[in-house]
């Protein structure tokens, strides 16, 4: 039987004027800055850089995954904390129905409607698909990743929202615990590989020789979760167009994290921080259903 | 039949309850009384599996309701003392989310509902958006959703609080149904008289500790030995002979307050039993002193709340 919090969540969430609003505003944002973009090559000006539908593809990449993890705390923060403000969460707890399935039929239901926002965003992506000399690959790449982001920060969302006692405080403390794990799992890029490493990647010779598998060994594990990595692999993939800053020795740890992401294929690297970031949204909705009921032991400011 | 056994809460270093027992036969309606942060809420919701107990038991049909927790929650419906209802959600999709959440079939689900909103007397409002029923309305139908899953015990927390007179006579009717169908209720309140309306028992608790525990008949009877003595003189008594009176209650062993009503009327708190009331009213008579009414008053159960929960 299908998860009854799922199903019923949807169907409220559906009734409600928030979704649709969101999901045109997001639609027409995308095409808006599409638009933008091309305005110049549709009045027929000489278009020197030729490479216009790539860069436009680029900057949508990156608005999305902003926009997404804006978003999606503000979609699922509410999932359980408003209903601990409603007063609805206690009848929910005394049903045969666990905080297990609980937290997850409230992640199910937010991934229905953030399925939804990412789906918003095709027609920008199919646009720049027409312009721009992209591969339905690369589209469908990125598409995966944005779920899994979406997964994530959704998760997080419910995570906040099952710790906190009213919606306003779970979504300030899902901003937070987002930009905590971004900012943290960057850290050994900064901070993270020895001379020795570093030494390796710089020398053409000992990096030609070094293979895929052994470039993984030395790539740190935390990156696969660092929602970051796979943003900047896929518009690297697809675009390039930041390689230039990327070439310069002063970066140090920066650059040898660059010359590993290039040996492993940019490609390889998305898939993998998909699979990251869909094992950190398991973590915190196991977290979440563990905190559902706990809360509700120390019930405070009734009436 | 539910028997509680030395049922305790701390909150921290509070005791909210304190080794509280109880029994309520199957078929029967149970009242639970008691002022304001008594501990009713508390017991209730530890019942209903929201909270854990310190210590003690709740057996029911073999199941300890504090230990095996997934089958109380099969066995136990519990309508809260607040509570909210979803918005964009029909009174029949809410009674059907319930439902679902219990893992009741589809079948099943349409008959259960048709039936209990029918009970609650809201089979016209199925198709209403359960935000836009009025206060009443959704505390009916938060009691359907309480009996969904055909509980054996149902914990309603102060059901009545909302509700005009009429909701209440119907709130009665439909416990007596319930009753009839052999189910157990166990029903809070702030208000004796009304309770002991419709309840066949009641306990009353204080501080978290049991007061009393019993049918409603125990309760009056034991009340009784505890009623006051009313003594009226004959009207133009002068104040030597009411001097005269007051002492010779004063020198009674058994007589713990006088207290002067008006004048002629004494109220006098005194234990014993009904001879040695009489061996007071010879007395009285032998000092010739004018009584023209001697009668221990029957005290109302609001009197009796305020009493039994008054000096602890
Ligand atoms: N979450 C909590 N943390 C600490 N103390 C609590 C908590 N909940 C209740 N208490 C305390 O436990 C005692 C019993 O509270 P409870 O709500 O059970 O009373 P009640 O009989 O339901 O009162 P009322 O008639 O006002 O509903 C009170 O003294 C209250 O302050
Ligand atoms: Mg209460």
């Amino acid at each position: 039987m299908l998860n009854p919090i799922m199903t019923s969540s949807a169907v409220r969430r559906m009734r409600s004027v928030r979704l649709p609003l969101v999901l045109i505003g997001y639609a027409a944002f995308m095409l808006g800055v599409c638009l933008v973009q091309y305005l110049p090559f549709m009045q027929g000006v000489r278009v020197t850089m030729l490479n216009i539908g790539v860069n436009t593809y680029g900057m949508l990449l990156m608005l999305q995954c902003v926009l997404l993890v804006l978003i999606a705390p503000a979609l699922t923060s509410a999932s359980i904390a408003g209903e601990r403000e409603r007063q609805t969460l206690e009848m929910l707890l005394v049903t045969r129905t666990g905080s297990f399935r609980i937290a997850m039929g409230k992640l199910l239901e937010s991934m229905m409607s953030l399925g939804l926002v990412v789906l918003c965003g095709l027609p920008a992506m199919a646009v720049t698909m027409v312009i721009g000399g992209l591969s339905l690959t690369q589209i469908l790449l990125a598409e995966i990743y944005f779920l899994a982001l979406a997964f994530a920060a959704g998760a997080i969302g419910v995570f906040a929202s099952a710790l906190c006692r009213t919606t306003m405080i779970a979504t300030i403390v899902s901003y937070l615990l987002i930009l905590l794990i971004g900012f943290s799992l960057c850290l050994p890029a900064l901070l993270g590989y020895s001379q020795n490493v570093t030494d390796v990647l710089y020398d053409a010779k000992l990096y030609a020789a070094l293979t895929v598998p052994a470039c993984l060994r030395l790539f740190s594990p935390l990156f696969h979760f660092n929602p970051g990595v796979g943003a900047f692999a896929l518009i690297m993939d697809q675009t390039n167009m930041l390689a230039d800053y990327f070439s310069w020795r002063p970066w140090g740890r920066v650059l040898a994290t660059y010359k590993m992401m290039d040996k492993i294929g940019m490609q390889r690297i998305v898939l993998l921080n998909v699979a990251g970031l869909v094992v950190m949204g398991l973590l915190f909705s196991l977290l979440a259903s563990f905190f559902v009921r706990r809360r509700e032991g120390k019930r405070k400011g009734r009436k | 039949m539910l028997s509680i056994e030395g049922l305790t809460k701390d909150y921290g270093k509070k005791r909210a309850v304190d080794h509280l027992d109880l029994t309520i036969r199957d078929g029967e309606i149970h009242g639970f009384v008691g002022p304001n942060g008594a501990g009713k809420t508390t017991t209730m919701r530890i019942l209903a599996t929201l909270l854990t107990a310190s210590e003690g038991h709740a057996m029911m049909d073999g199941v300890d309701l504090l230990k095996d927790r997934r089958k109380a929650r099969m066995m136990v419906g519990y309508m809260p003392d607040f509570f909210g209802v979803y918005d964009h959600l029909k009174a029949s999709e809410y009674l059907d989310f319930y439902a679902r959440c219990y893992g009741i079939g589809k079948k099943d689900r349409e008959r259960m509902i048709s039936q209990l909103l029918e009970l609650v007397h809201l089979s016209d409002r199925a198709d209403d958006y359960v935000d836009d029923l009025s206060r009443g309305m959704k505390q009916r139908l938060c009691l359907a959703h309480s009996l969904i899953h055909d509980p054996r015990l149902l914990i309603l927390d102060e059901p009545a609080s909302g509700m005009d007179p009429r909701a209440r006579a119907e709130m009665k009717s439909i416990l007596r149904t319930l009753k009839d169908m052999g189910k157990m209720v166990f029903i809070s309140s702030h208000i004796l008289p009304e309770l002991s309306e419709m309840c066949d028992s009641l306990t009353i608790i204080d501080h978290g500790k049991l007061v009393f525990s019993g049918s409603v008949d125990a309760l009056s009877d034991q009340m009784n030995g505890r009623n006051p003595l009313e003594i009226r003189l004959m009207p133009g008594t002068d104040s030597a002979t009411e001097e005269r009176l007051v002492r010779i209650l004063r020198e009674n062993p058994l007589v713990e307050e006088i207290t002067e009503e008006m004048t002629g009327l004494f109220r006098v708190r005194m234990g014993g039993d009904d001879a040695s009331l009489m061996e007071l009213l010879y007395t009285l008579v032998e000092a010739r002193i004018p009584v023209n009414d001697y009668h221990r008053s029957s005290m109302n159960l609001e009197k009796v709340f305020m009493e039994v929960t008054g000096n602890a």
